[in-house]
């Protein structure tokens, strides 16, 4: 047998094996070829690792094909040459010929190792979603996302995504310091998004607190400001957003709860109500059961008992001012049912810019009043007592420097009563109380620069009253009237700034028919038979006001206010005047404030009858006041703050019944003495609410029995008034629950006691002969009101129910002296007993 | 402009007043009602249509029917035409109107000064009757006058420019009427020295405040010369029906416990006297015309009467407990009508209480 022949291996640079063959003498006349080929084992780490290679063998074939023999020429380690070996052996050839004949020859083979390509990545998963606030649906921004070891942060809108999540159960938290921490599980697939909404429980569980937008108006010296927040759980007042304002220093506790705002001493028709700007001769339904305006659409109620600036005026007393809040931008549905009425609002983004709200609320109490009246014998029931409200607001703002907003405001009262006797004679009439009002509204704010800015107001309302008392007389008013305010605002400096001002009312139709008897004169006895006076008044007329206001700040911590105020006004009579006022805010180190006010305020005569050639004195001037204050504001701590203030009201030019053709005249005067003490705990955390305490002297200087058709404010001459209520969360003992309480302590209204009275004998009534001074006083008046409110919170909805028990004492609280047919017995005719009422909302 | 703000309070605070007795239930001295004859008075003239005196009467009552007599004496004010107002209605003489009395009657003895009030008569009352009130002072018997409002000589409203309301309103002049527990006899014994009216008032102002006494006012129209309507009359009423059946004046109708239905009895003529009233304003024109409503109040001295004030044709209702009728004895029923325009009528009648 001849030896292996070397053959040359010639470099073959394909993949696989390569093969060469080694010359030796004489002529290969046929190469080998593989017959057999041999795949090596690719070395396990090697693969791992991804690392490919190339080993060359010397392979010795026999004459057969065989491999005899194998030896590495080019190692490359890491196990390839051991795996090229094994797989070398194990090839087999067609035999080599040299010259023609089958030899053993010597051949160079190569084995290539490639790395196989990586596998494609396993596909991940993306969790992406929303975080909202459960209940009102309100987007939470930078809330904490946490998922399979990734984390993320809710952008403003509230969303946020999660990317190159392992696919498969997922553990996801959410967190936020104002909400309860929420965790979950989410099934992840590869290659495939989740979308979620998560909706967190609000911590305090408040979801009412107001959050105040757009620009507030600056801070006069002695406003107090409640939020709508704080509106809605005061217990006793069913959520009513002006009688909150009578829990308040400085507003007297009217009898039978009554909406009557006396403040400071003054007459109950020296507070001027606004809503927006714009005021409303009637805020109550039925003179005091509830207020036209549903707490729903207040943002916050400004309360001012005195010293108000020159944006206000034609007020002695006063100042109450609802702001309605803008339409949400999300859609917010809400149904709301009490003991009294029912009420249904919505409201929500209508395009680009622009958001949308409406309401409506209508009283049922008409079909239980209906029912009891059947069993009267004292009166009939015509129309059941009843009213109803209704809202509709658009807000749109078409640019950062711009805001307009319109809105339709409306309220009608209606109760007829038959068959009642009333003035002190036998003659039976209807009692009709008929109140109706519409207002459209428009408003723009602009903002030329962040140092000028401009509002314009304008209001167009109808009011339509129809009053009928028995047999004593009967009223028909119906009235146009315009409102308009305007004002800017420029910072001249940083120190100073400027506003002036207009507004003004216009009458341009109003139609009145009324039949009323005489006033009665003073310290007269009233005559039951005194014949109506018919007149048919066409009036006409406008009460103006101009004003101007500089802010002073001669250092940071000085403000000084001053400002001049011009009214003029032609219904009804004629006057004009100028009112100076100046207000000063001193704060000499963080979180005190000295405060201090005096000023010159006028107003007409509020008595239109009094005004009027037919029942009163046409000539008959404006009345006056002059206010002086100084106060303290001091943060105690934390949400805990302090208001003391001391204050003087002297009372001049007040109208006053006289004997004589005159009837009225100008001479009437009087001063009021009081302090103020408002201790108040910032709602937004467990607890809100306040303590209230005014000391009150309101004195009149002329005493006359009869005259009048309103009492004036010393008739509730409350030395002593002392409010404390307040809310507290209690999410230990139920989620969602809170308890609310008010107490209230105030002096008893002083009265003229009854010291004889006399038989009419035609009408067969006794008429009592009064003292001339108020020489008594109704017992104090102390009541509890306790309520609880419960919230569910659903993810887009809330279920909230309130049981409020008014005088929880069940105390026999004394209003007024009652007296037997002959005013020889005196007893109290005491306001409600233990009175419970209950409300549930449905709110999304 | 006329607002009522408190006269929705004074409705919602009813429900909680206390519970008095009604003014129905006689139980102490009671001046009930006054009725003046006629019930309008005119100065004298060519076209006067009414007669310028008026005689006056008072139904008073007493709780215990005993026959102890009360002293009614009246004071009046006469206003000018225009309507001025008087001391009868001035809160700060009413606040002592004894002294009122006083003044009137002082001023009633021979060479008194004028004064603003006059003493317009007295009378003696028991058990629904009154009568001439007399007494016997320092041995003589004095009669008292009559009550009756006259209108002085030359009153009238002849001052007045034409189209003055008052010349269509006419005017009214107040009477008050002082009724005291007590006799004539008793009340001018009580004050010796001056005139017997002077003493008699001196001595009501003495005891008004000792003894059960009740003040009225009545107010007794004066025509004006232009006055619309024929001058009022008085109301009638004839007796009472108590389920259908009159009550007898006597003997007196026996009543047991029950229910009793109150009508009252109208004499023939009654739907005459339902005069025309024509409706003035305050300016004197006339706004309406309808015939007068007649107004019926009813008083008791045991028992318990529903309501105080019917109209026709509703009846009222009398409800008499076992225990008001367990002694026997009487009681004593009373019906005032009137027609709202100052015209009065009364009639009691006693029922005999059976157990």
């Amino acid at each position: 047998m001849r030896p292996p022949t070397p053959l040359l291996l010639l470099a073959l640079a394909a993949a696989g094996p390569g093969l060469a063959v080694a010359q030796s003498p004489g002529a290969l006349t046929r190469a080998p070829a593989v017959v057999e080929p041999a795949a090596p084992v690719y070395p396990p780490a090697a693969r791992a690792a991804g690392r490919s290679a190339e080993v060359v063998l010397e392979l010795e074939l026999s004459a057969e094909g065989r491999v005899a023999a194998a030896r590495v020429l080019q190692p490359a380690g890491d196990g390839f040459d051991e795996a090229a070996l094994e797989a070398g052996r194990r090839l087999r050839f067609s035999p080599a010929e040299v010259d023609g004949s089958p030899s053993a020859v010597v051949i160079e083979y190569r084995f290539r190792f490639e790395a196989p390509a990586a596998p494609p990545p396993a596909p991940r998963a993306i969790l992406r979603g929303q975080v909202l606030e459960r209940g009102t649906r309100e987007p939470i921004p930078g809330a904490l996302v946490a998922a399979c070891g990734k984390t993320g942060i809710s952008g403003g809108d509230g969303r946020f995504a999660l990317l190159d999540l392992p696919p498969g159960p997922c553990a996801v938290s959410l967190s936020d310091p104002g909400h309860e921490r929420f965790v979950t599980e989410e099934l992840l697939e590869a290659g495939k998004a989740v979308e979620a909404r998560y909706y967190l429980l609000r911590a305090l569980d408040d979801p009412y607190q107001a959050v105040v937008v757009g620009e507030r108006e600056r801070k006069e010296v002695t406003t107090v400001t409640v939020t709508s927040g704080e509106l809605s759980r005061v217990a006793g007042v069913s959520g009513d957003t002006v009688k909150v304002v009578q829990n308040l220093p400085g507003v007297a506790r009217a009898p039978g709860g009554l909406g009557l705002l006396v403040v400071r001493g003054g007459n109950p028709g020296d507070t001027r109500v606004y809503v927006d700007g714009v005021e409303v001769p009637t805020i109550f339904h039925f003179g005091g059961l509830t207020s036209i305006v549903p707490a729903e659409a207040v943002e916050a109620v400004d309360f001012e008992a005195g010293n108000f600036g020159v944006r206000h005026g034609r007020a002695t007393g006063g100042m109450v001012e609802l702001r309605t809040r803008d339409p949400q931008r999300k859609l917010h549905l809400v149904a709301d049912a009490n003991l009294f009425h029912a009420m249904a609002f919505a409201e929500g983004p209508v395009g680009e810019g622009a958001t949308l709200s409406v309401g409506l609320r209508r009283s049922y109490a008409d079909a239980v009043v209906r029912e009891a009246a059947r069993s009267s014998k004292d009166f009939g029931v015509a129309v059941a007592p009843r009213y109803y409200d209704y809202q509709a607001r658009l807000a749109w703002r078409p640019g950062p420097d711009d805001a307009l907003r319109l809105s339709v405001t409306g309220s009608d009262d209606r109760m007829e009563l038959t068959g009642m006797e009333l003035g002190g004679n036998l003659r039976q009439g209807a009692l009709r109380l008929g109140n109706a009002f519409v207002q459209g509204a428009a408003s723009w704010e602009h903002r030329f620069s962040d140092a000028t800015r401009a509002r314009l107001a304008v209001a167009q309302a109808y009011f339509d009253v129809s009053r009928q008392m028995g047999s004593v007389g009967s009223e028909r008013d119906q009235l146009h009237i315009t409102n308009l305010r305007a004002e800017t605002s420029h910072d001249l400096s940083a120190s100073l700034g400027l506003a002036v001002g207009v507004d003004a009312r216009f009458l341009p139709r109003a139609h009145l028919r009324v039949e009323f008897p005489l006033i009665p004169p003073p310290n007269q006895l009233p005559s039951p038979d005194a014949p109506r006076v018919r007149a048919e008044l066409r009036l006409r007329g406008t009460e103006a006001g101009a004003w101007a206001e500089a802010r002073w700040s001669p250092a940071a911590s000085l403000q000084v206010v001053a400002g001049l105020r011009g009214d003029r006004y032609t219904i009804l009579g004629a006057a004009r005047w100028l009112d100076p006022r100046l207000g000063v805010r001193w704060s000499p180190r963080e979180g005190t404030t000295l405060k201090g006010g005096a000023g010159l305020y006028h107003q007409p005569v509020q008595a239109a009858a009094y005004r009027t050639e037919q029942w009163g004195n046409p000539r008959l001037g404006p009345e006056g006041a002059r206010h002086f204050m100084l106060g303290l504001e001091q943060r105690v701590a934390g949400p805990v703050s302090l208001d003391l203030q001391l204050y003087r009201k002297q009372l001049f030019d007040l109208a006053l019944p006289v004997e004589g053709p005159e009837r009225y005249a100008n001479l009437g005067t009087g001063q009021v003495t009081g302090a103020e003490l408002l201790l108040r705990w910032a709602p937004g955390g467990r607890f809100g609410g306040w303590l209230s305490y005014s000391y009150s002297r309101s004195v009149r200087h002329q005493q006359v029995v009869g005259g009048t058709l309103v009492p004036t404010g010393d008739a509730f001459d409350q030395p002593h008034n002392l409010t404390a209520l307040g809310t507290v969360e209690l999410p230990e003992v139920w989620q969602g629950l809170s308890a609310g309480f008010r107490l209230r302590y105030t002096s008893g209204n002083p009265y003229r006691r009854v010291l004889g009275a006399l038989l009419d004998a035609d009408g067969g009534s006794y008429q009592p002969v009064p003292e001339l001074a108020a020489g008594a006083r109704t017992p104090p008046f102390f009541q509890l009101d306790l309520r609880v409110d419960k919230r569910w919170t659903w993810k887009t909805w809330i279920l909230s129910a309130y049981l409020e028990v008014q005088n929880a004492t069940n105390r026999k609280n004394p209003e007024l002296a009652a007296y037997s047919y002959d005013y020889s017995r005196q007893g109290w005719a005491s306001g409600l007993p233990l009175f419970p009422a209950f409300g549930i909302r449905a709110e999304y | 402009m006329f607002r009522i703000p408190l006269a929705l309070a004074v409705l919602a605070l009813a429900a909680c007043s206390p519970d008095f007795d009604p003014a129905s239930r006689v139980e102490k001295l009671r001046l009930l009602a006054v009725r003046a004859d006629p019930p309008e008075i005119e100065p004298p003239s060519a076209t006067a249509a009414a007669p310028d005196r008026a005689a006056l009467t008072a139904l008073v009552l007493r709780g215990d029917l005993s026959a102890r007599p009360a002293t009614v004496l009246y004071v009046a004010c006469l206003p000018g035409p225009d309507s001025s107002p008087t001391p009868c209605t001035t809160l700060a003489t009413l606040r002592d109107p004894a002294a009122l009395a006083v003044e009137a009657t002082r001023a009633a003895c021979p060479g008194a000064a004028v004064a603003p009030v006059v003493f317009a008569g007295a009378e003696v009352c028991s058990a629904g009757a009154c009568g001439p009130a007399r007494a016997t002072l320092d041995g003589t018997v004095v009669d008292f006058p009559p009550p009756a409002l006259a209108l002085p000589p030359g009153y009238g409203f002849g001052g007045l420019p034409r189209g003055s309301p008052e010349r269509a309103l006419g005017t009214f002049a107040p009477v008050l009427a002082f009724a005291v527990d007590a006799a004539p006899d008793e009340l001018a014994g009580a004050a010796p020295g001056g005139c017997p009216a002077a003493r008699l008032g001196a001595g009501l102002a003495r005891l008004w405040g000792e003894r059960e006494h009740v003040l009225a006012e009545k107010r007794v129209h004066v025509r004006g010369p232009e006055a619309p309507d024929a001058p009022n009359r008085n109301p009638a009423v004839a007796g009472i029906a108590a389920s259908g059946a009159a009550l007898g004046e006597a003997p007196p109708s026996p009543l047991g416990a029950g229910r009793w239905a109150l009508r009252p009895l109208l004499p023939p003529d009654a739907g005459a006297l339902h005069d025309l009233e024509t409706t003035l304003d305050a300016s004197g024109a006339p706004v309406g015309r309808a015939p007068e409503e007649w107004v019926y109040s009813w008083f008791s001295t045991a028992g318990e009467i529903d309501v105080l004030h019917t109209r026709e044709p509703e009846p009222d209702e009398w409800r008499l407990a076992a225990g008001d009728v367990a002694g026997g004895g009487r009681a004593l029923v009373a019906v005032v009508v009137r027609d709202l325009r100052g015209g009065t009528a009364w009639v009691t009648r006693e029922v005999a209480l059976r157990p």
